[in-house]
């Protein structure tokens, strides 16, 4: 119980956040990540990256527009997603595995046809 | 709220530990004083006199006077009191609050936007400058500030306090009987070999024995009326002496025999001499011509030698002293 009281401020500062991300900076935020690894082994069968993989996905999603929102599928499932390609880091400095990337692909199928332009 | 908040920091404070030591200093003689007092328990006394060839035993009971010397002083009882790492925490609280403060103090010059380099996993960007900036400051702050107050609570805690207070000391002590009553009753000489003399009644507190009685009585100590009777030191040594020269005294003076034993046993004649020279202290007792003898003796016998160490007749540790049984 002491140690909670130890270490209260350290929990505070690491809940300490921004506001909430538009959907469109979302979106791109995933294509970004989803693009650096689009070498990866099994990456680009899945997901067609095109000569210009960030051009082609936001084209294919429409989140290039800054009016974009989640549809189908949700915001949270996106964010749900997500998750095993920011493991890393939440900068896209810092790429996602081609592990983590194959993580997604596989176990989000309607998120993936969603950056494939397809219906979900 | 705020006043809840410093009861609730002193509170949490005054829960420290603190080391106490004290001392005690002994500061100047106020006054010395005497104390007198009486026991209030008469005992048998014994005065002794000797007109040769008697010695004269005077009876009498007497109460104990006790006279106390008391020194008072002044004594200083000094209190020192110090919570180790008072320091440290009033520093270390002091450094933590500064910067905190400064933070949340100055938060305005940090920039307002948010960190769009980043999305956490719940689709919020990075927080803004301004907010790490206020958010560090209240937690420096909240670290640093009890830490501050409980350091300055401890200081003003710590410290020395001196307490000075009267004190007394008993310098000397002496007991002496007085109040002295003549006492009448029967004696008896206790404590010799064999069986014990006849008890010998009083006769306006002065009992008298000869020379000759002296010689023939074995005794140790005297008893009135069952009382164990005390001498001091001076009458029990002028006893002893008047038995011992009864002894030495009795015989006629034999100048051959006594050259005789100048040469048999020089060291036990030379003894013998001491004692006979203490004969002369009691008025009337003829050690004169027996001690002229024994120098004769021995200045014809052999050469001098050191005089060997006078005999002494036995003492009783403190006064009032006596034959105790």
């Amino acid at each position: 119980m002491r140690y909670l009281f130890i270490l209260w401020p350290v929990a505070w500062l690491t809940a300490c956040s921004g506001p909430e991300a538009p959907d469109a900076a979302v979106c791109r935020d995933v294509v970004t990540r989803l693009c650096q690894t689009s070498a990866c082994p099994g990456v680009a069968e899945q997901l067609p990256p095109g000569l210009d993989c960030e051009a082609t996905l936001l084209e294919r999603t429409g989140c290039g527009a800054e009016e974009f929102t989640f549809s189908s599928p949700s915001r949270e499932r996106v964010l749900d997603c997500r998750e095993p390609l920011i493991r890393v880091g939440t900068t896209t400095e810092r790429p996602p595995s081609c592990e983590d990337t194959r993580q997604f692909l596989v176990d989000c199928p309607d998120v993936t046809a969603f950056f494939r332009g397809e219906e979900p | 709220m705020k006043r809840w908040v410093a009861s609730v920091l002193v509170l949490a404070v005054g829960c420290t530990p603190m080391d106490m030591e004290r001392r005690t200093e002994r500061g100047p003689v106020l006054r010395t004083y005497l104390q007198e007092s009486q026991l209030g328990e008469r005992m048998p006394f014994a005065r002794t006199a000797v007109n040769w060839p008697q010695l004269t035993l005077r009876f009498s009971t007497a109460d104990i006077c006790r006279t106390e010397q008391h020194a008072e002083y002044a004594e200083d009882i000094i209190t020192t009191r110090s919570v180790p790492g008072a320091a440290g925490a009033v520093s270390s609280g002091g450094v933590l609050t500064a910067v905190g403060g400064f933070l949340v103090l100055g938060r305005t010059l940090f920039s307002n936007s948010p960190d769009r380099d980043g999305i956490d996993r719940e689709g919020h960007y990075g927080a803004s400058s301004r907010k790490v900036a206020t958010t560090w400051g209240v937690v420096l702050l909240s670290v640093g500030l009890p830490a501050l107050v409980a350091g300055i609570v401890q200081l003003h805690r710590g410290g020395e306090t001196k307490e000075t207070r009267k004190a007394d000391e008993m310098l000397a002590l002496r007991e002496v009987p007085c109040q002295p009553q003549p006492a009448d009753g029967v004696v008896e000489l206790a404590g010799g070999n064999g069986p014990p003399p006849e008890p010998r009644a009083t006769v306006n507190g002065t009992l008298v024995l000869s020379a000759e009685e002296a010689r023939s009585l074995s005794f140790k100590g005297l008893l009135l009326d069952g009382a164990p009777v005390l001498l001091q030191d001076e009458d029990l040594s002028r006893m002893e002496t008047f038995r011992t020269c009864a002894q030495l005294l009795a015989a006629p003076v034999d100048p051959e025999a006594l050259a005789r034993e100048a040469k048999t046993h020089p060291n036990q004649l030379r003894t013998k001499r001491e004692l006979v020279r203490a004969c002369t202290t009691l008025p009337g007792a003829p050690a004169g011509p027996l001690l002229e003898a024994i120098d004769s003796a021995l200045a014809g016998g052999m050469a001098p030698e050191a005089s060997p160490t006078p005999p002494t007749p036995p003492t009783p540790p403190t006064p009032p002293s006596g034959a105790e049984l």
